[in-house]
């Protein structure tokens, strides 16, 4: 039986969503593993020019605390 | 027209007047070269990692519109440089924020998880009993430090009961 990988497909354009805003922590959280890094587009399936946007808001979400820089316990 | 957006954190232990007069201030300092469009509280928020030994902070979103961003500058090390504030971050917007932005605080995501947490944990003044805790746990392990190089030397239980006391 061959393996049939899952399709991979941006988030973003499936839900029409042009612009990702820092305060959104509910769907930034969607993109960061249990350890607060962010994930590569080739696993999330982010396309580029989203996900460029995606680690702008990261970053900001980041430096106001509404984000973890790193979560070694993983909660 | 610039519209920018700034969103800052202030210390969790202050009253709701002393609230009110950093609320004023900023607002002051910024009217002096642009118009606030915006100034909401969005309330008492954990933060995602501890700022000046702080779990907890009052987040306040602030909404200004300008005609030259010369002020900006100024503007960011007045709030770098206030003590009250936490932290601050000014974003440039693209277009003018919606009025439902601007008049309605934005309930923040899970935020009864967040009142839950709070009232589990009791008041956020329990950054100072930690540290305390932690003091303890320093003394004892000094304690135990002792006892290794002191072999011949029993401490006695008096000081681990002086330890807790304190």
């Amino acid at each position: 039986m061959a393996f049939v990988s899952k399709r991979k497909y941006c988030y973003f354009k499936e839900n029409n969503i042009t612009e990702i805003d820092y305060k959104d922590v509910k769907l930034l959280r969607r993109f960061i593993t249990e350890h607060g890094k962010i994930m590569p587009r080739r696993v999330t399936g982010t396309n580029s020019k989203m996900h460029r946007k995606l680690v702008r808001a990261i970053k900001r979400a980041r430096n106001i605390a509404l984000m973890p820089y790193a979560n070694v316990a993983g909660d | 027209m610039k519209y920018f957006e700034t969103l800052y954190i202030v210390n969790p232990n202050f009253e709701q007047r002393r609230l009110d007069t950093i609320l004023k201030d900023v607002e002051k300092n910024v009217g002096k070269f642009s118009r606030v469009i915006g100034h909401n509280i969005w309330g008492k928020k954990r933060l995602a990692y501890q700022i000046d030994n702080q779990k907890y902070g009052t987040f306040v979103l602030m909404n200004f519109e300008t005609e030259e961003g010369s002020g900006i500058a100024g503007f960011e090390s007045y709030m770098k440089l206030n003590i009250s504030v936490l932290r601050a971050q000014t974003i440039r917007l693209k277009s003018r924020p919606t009025e439902e932005v601007l008049e309605k605080s934005i309930p923040l995501d899970n935020k009864d998880k967040f009142q839950q947490s709070i009232e589990d944990e009791g008041k956020p003044d329990k950054t100072s009993e930690d540290s305390s805790e932690n003091d303890e746990s320093a003394e004892q392990v000094e304690v135990e430090n002792m006892k290794e190089i002191d072999e011949g030397e029993p401490i006695p239980e008096s000081i681990d009961t002086d330890t807790e006391q304190e």
